[in-house]
């Protein structure tokens, strides 16, 4: 029985313990971001500011156009994952659902494509938008969206296979079109499904760096990760400033996070492997 | 709910429609914020002069502006205007070459502008190939000496003049660093040289770049690396000056030191001046003066450093463009820049009135000497392929600076590599044979695989058969309608850009005019590329060492949070939080708290006596420090996956194996660990395939440094392709890369087995 107790005592230690370290960075992330800059350079570093420096989140404002970059990143996410759950779900229920010619070559066609690193098309892709002019436009993020993603695809369909085929021949009866199917039958079931792949390409959106950095170099059009990245490489902007530049861009996801932990959680589960 | 979504649709549509404007001329510049408010005035100072003309000033910082403008002039996206230095061939020289500006010369002689208004030294930068391309704006350069004048009196140090040299310089260095409550630390520096990353230390002792007609480089001379020693060992020897990781860690600006009175001596340019003043304020006295010498009677010589604007050639408004360059450039603008300190005027009859002279710093030397010191200007070599070198010296001399290796061994390893840059001849061994018969085997592979599953699958007949019905024609019909937009996408953006790249691969391309093939070129050049070779032998070791770990740890934290305990969910939420969070922000955070001087690490290891280590500047370190921040990272995500693979295990596994008397240890390795095998098999190679992948953080945290310690494939991709513009190496990479995730992907394909669904019509 005592064992038992240590044991559950040792447990509880480790899982704090872990806990802690998982949370620790982020501590000290807001604790610098209210420092002095004198205070943050102090050693041994201290971990109560003194005094609260509230203004370096008004002052970090002055450089980082917060609730601009804010605007951007809402709104080329807001795109990104409406084309990306239209497209998708409308390929995926044809997919899993329609019969016409080429659809299994078709299909495995676009899984094999799931092994090409983005990278690979990143400079072809890029020249394309050069082409059509949507370098340092929001388009250049936004619009290959709209012709789906892979993994969104594949996600719907094995939803839509799992729903039995009844349902449909019964709509289908009624007179009901591949469309009215689709749309009246098929999505209100998947809700739950289309929100996870809306929150995995939100996620995806919200964080990405490398497209955003290649494509915008306007200051007014920068996402938050990108914007606050090329603030932090300016050489007078303090580090308690960056710091609160920082807890400023991950505010909004990690609200988001709080309210939709459960899809946040399928979203990631779902991806297995974060950059 | 549509409804509401298609308001916010069309609502975000609206916003982003661009409005009338009346015309507009764009200028992009870097600088830090005390820039952003000169602009402002000098916005405005023009717009009141010319209303009609919109002017659009940008700012960025210096690193992002070099890394960003080459893509910007490449995809004919620059600004109308923008800012280069006219002695640096990646800020000038490369541009040129390309013909990313406009001649001025006949706008110049159409409107009469008088060329001699400049310093003859300082327009003489402004022709490339003789060609007129810029009008400077300000003068950088010479290389200056600030000093902190109380901390000589408290010293009782007499203020050095204008002929001091090293020696004298060296040993007042040693009498003002102090450390005041003798704990080891030091409390005030004698010198600071931030100045000294690059080759300035040389070049004042009076060092040339080249050899040999500029065939060869010169950095095997004594003359350089002894004095690049020199200056290294001031923070590794002497002790009298700060590491750079103290002066400009952790993003740190270089002058804190001085503006909060830590240092005596501070090598800088005229351009702080104006920070140091709004800095500084009435806290101490300070003085600018001349650099030191070797001995008086070797002639002085600094890097000069001249700011000018020119117009962009593809711009569409170049005449309102030149409206804004004439008067920016000329007397008017140079006169409200003046006015706001910083460096030298261009303009001569600016820079000698009082507008100049009467301010900066109460020098006592006055303001007239930095006019004297233009004549010792030296010019650097400025064509294209030096971009490629300072980048790759940077990179090499880093470790010299840090005091992990001496110089002397570094340019002995450095001269061959940049030899071979500057004698490269065009590469023109058209192996176009070869690629063509290449691409045909992947075309042809690509076919034949699509018509074996076509046929495979035996839909063929049946579905024609099928067609015949008038229902399953709107079937068909509706399928590719359906998948209409993601076929689009399929063809045009992966299929078609994979073929592209491919192609690409196969050429040299600046995305200047057309791409030249030059067959597998780059695949030669890949496999004699060092740098190649290190950067993909970096993303196998972070990949191989991360991995593995992360799945460790994953895996135990996953038994615990399984395990069924009083708020598991809050914990489960908690250790989550990582893996939402964005790379940018965890990477600033991150190396925040790996800086060595002022980290949280560090404070930690010193507080338990142990040693501070230089997490993100040692060349053996850099790495493991990423590893390890990667494993923080990853935790989070690789333990929801392992979470619902340890609650699908059945309980009564672990009934009979505590009935047949196993221990806690045994049960995890005889049940847990073979049940989760599939997922364990699953993260494996997705995590690996995602680590191949890393670049966010690493050019966050160490942008690839140090000596390329960091940096990854995807980064060499980047740097290839976008602030090098070459499309084709860039390309040819990305193929290697392609090849190894391919492989992964195959190895995963062939052990795991296909699920089947209950409602799948076959």
């Amino acid at each position: 029985m005592k064992q038992a107790i240590y044991q559950r005592i040792a447990v509880y230690a480790l899982v704090a313990l872990g806990g802690l370290t998982m949370v620790l960075p982020f501590i000290w992330m807001l604790s610098t971001s209210l420092k002095t800059t004198t205070q943050s350079m102090a050693f041994p570093p201290e971990w109560i500011p003194e005094p609260f420096v509230w203004e370096n989140y008004t002052r970090i404002a002055d450089y980082m156009p917060f609730f601009l970059f804010l605007y951007n990143s809402v709104k080329i996410a807001f795109f990104v994952v409406f084309g990306t759950l239209l497209t998708c779900s409308l390929a995926g229920y044809a997919f899993a659902k329609l019969r016409f010619p080429g659809r299994k070559p078709l299909f495995l066609v676009l899984l094999a494509t799931m092994m090409i690193p983005s990278q690979v098309t990143l400079i072809p892709v890029f020249v394309i938008m050069k082409y059509i002019g949507w370098i340092n436009t929001h388009y250049a993020l936004i619009v290959p969206a709209f012709f789906g993603s892979v993994f969104g695809t594949f996600l719907l369909r094995q939803f839509f296979l799992g729903i039995p085929n009844e349902l449909e021949d019964a709509a289908r009866i009624d007179g009901c079109t591949p469309w009215g199917i689709y749309w009246r039958i098929m999505l209100p079931l998947a809700k739950p499904s289309l929100a996870t792949l809306a929150i995995f390409s939100f996620m995806g959106t919200w964080n990405d760096f490398m497209r955003p950095l290649i494509y915008l170099s306007d200051m007014t059009k920068m996402t938050l990760p990108v914007g606050l990245a090329l603030l932090a490489n300016h050489q007078d902007i303090r580090i308690p400033l960056i710091m609160a530049g920082a807890v400023l861009s991950l505010l909004p996801i990690l609200i988001l996070y709080v309210f939709g932990q459960k899809y946040f959680v399928r979203g990631i589960a779902l991806t297995g492997m974060k950059g | 709910m549509h409804r509401l979504l298609m308001a916010a649709l069309a609502g975000l549509l609206l916003v982003t429609a661009s409005t009338a404007q009346k015309r507009q001329v764009k200028l992009m510049t870097w600088g830090d914020t005390t820039t952003m408010a000169k602009y402002v005035i000098l916005e405005e100072s023009f717009e009141a002069a010319n209303p009609d003309i919109d002017l659009v000033v940008e700012i960025m910082d210096g690193t992002s502006y070099a890394r960003k403008l080459p893509v910007m002039i490449a995809s004919g996206t620059a600004p109308d205007i923008f800012e280069s230095v006219l002695e640096r061939a990646a800020s000038f020289g490369s541009y040129a070459e390309k013909g990313a500006y406009v001649d001025l010369m006949p706008l110049v002689e159409r409107d009469g502008v008088n060329l001699d208004e400049w310093f003859p030294e300082v327009l003489a930068s402004s022709y490339y190939d003789g060609v007129l391309y810029n009008l400077p704006k300000k003068l950088n350069n010479p290389a200056c000496v600030h000093i902190n004048l109380d901390l000589f009196d408290a010293a009782g140090i007499p203020y050095p003049t204008r002929d001091w040299t090293w020696d004298e310089a060296l040993d007042m260095a040693r009498k003002l660093t102090k450390d005041f409550d003798g704990d080891g630390r030091i409390d005030q520096w004698g010198m600071s040289w931030p100045l000294a990353q690059g080759v300035e230390p040389a070049i004042i002792r009076g060092w040339q770049w080249t050899r040999d007609d500029g065939r060869q480089i010169n950095i095997d001379d004594p003359l350089f690396y002894e004095s690049l020693q020199w200056m290294a060992d001031l923070v590794h020897v002497e002790r009298v000056a700060p590491s750079l990781e103290e002066t400009e860690g952790a993003g740190l600006p270089g002058y804190l030191l001085f503006t909060t009175g830590k240092v005596a001596i501070q090598s800088g340019g005229r351009w702080q001046t104006a920070i140091y003043k709004r800095e500084i304020g009435d806290r101490f006295r300070w003085d600018t003066i001349w650099m030191p010498v070797k001995d008086l009677s070797e002639p002085r010589s600094y890097t000069i450093g001249t700011e000018a604007w020119g117009i962009y050639r593809q711009s569409k408004n170049i005449e309102d463009a030149w409206s804004v360059l004439k008067w920016f450039a000329g007397p008017g603008g140079s006169r409200v820049l003046a006015g706001m300190g910083g460096a030298v005027p261009a303009v001569k009859s600016v820079a000698y009135s009082p507008d100049f002279l009467d301010q900066g710093p109460p020098s006592r030397d006055g303001n007239r000497w930095w006019l004297e010191a233009m004549q010792y200007a030296v010019r650097p070599p400025r064509e294209p392929q030096w971009t490629k070198i300072e980048q790759l010296m940077k990179q090499v001399l880093k470790l010299g600076w840090d005091g992990q290796r001496p110089f002397k061994e570094l340019v002995f390893e450095l001269k061959p590599r940049i030899d071979e840059i500057l004698q490269e001849k065009p590469r023109s061994t058209p192996q176009s044979m070869w690629a063509l018969g290449l691409a045909g085997l992947i075309v042809f592979g690509l076919v034949i695989g699509l018509l074996r599953w076509y046929t495979d699958r035996g839909d063929g007949r049946s579905l024609r058969e099928r067609l015949r019905n008038k229902q399953m024609r709107q079937e068909a019909l509706y399928g590719w309608l359906f998948i209409a937009p993601h076929l689009v996408g399929l063809f045009v953006f992966t299929i078609g850009a994979i073929l592209a790249s491919g192609y690409l691969s196969l050429t040299e391309w600046d995305l200047f005019g057309k791409p030249r093939w030059i067959g597998l070129g780059n695949y030669q050049r890949l496999w004699d590329d060092p740098i190649f070779w290190k950067t993909l032998y970096n993303t196998i070791y972070y990949a191989g060492l991360r991995v593995p770990l992360s799945i460790a740890f994953s895996l135990a934290v996953a038994i615990l949070m399984n395990l069924k305990i009083r708020g598991i969910l809050w914990w489960r939420v908690i250790y989550f939080v990582p893996a939402v969070s964005s790379s940018v922000a965890i990477a600033l955070v991150w190396r925040w708290i790996y800086s060595k001087d002022f980290g949280l690490l560090n404070a930690f290891l010193t507080s338990i006596g142990l040693p501070a280590m230089s997490w993100l500047t040692s060349e053996t370190l850099a790495m493991p420090s990423m590893i390890i921040m990667s494993v923080w990272w990853s935790v989070g995500t690789n333990m929801v996956i392992y979470l619902a693979a340890l609650q699908g295990v059945p309980d009564q596994l672990y009934e009979a194996a505590e009935i047949d008397g196993a221990g806690a240890w045994q049960r995890f390795w005889h049940v847990t660990f073979p049940m989760v095998t599939p997922t364990t098999f699953f993260l494996l190679i997705l995590g690996t395939i995602g680590s191949l992948q890393i670049f966010d953080i690493f050019y966050v945290m160490t942008q690839g440094g140090p000596n390329f310690a960091t940096t990854s494939l995807v980064m060499y991709i980047f740097q290839n392709a976008f602030e090098y513009l070459e499309m084709g190496y860039a390309s040819a990479v990305a193929w290697v890369l392609f090849a190894i995730i391919l492989l992964l992907s195959l190895v995963q394909m062939k052990f795991s087995r296909w699920v089947h669904y209950e409602g799948a019509r076959e």
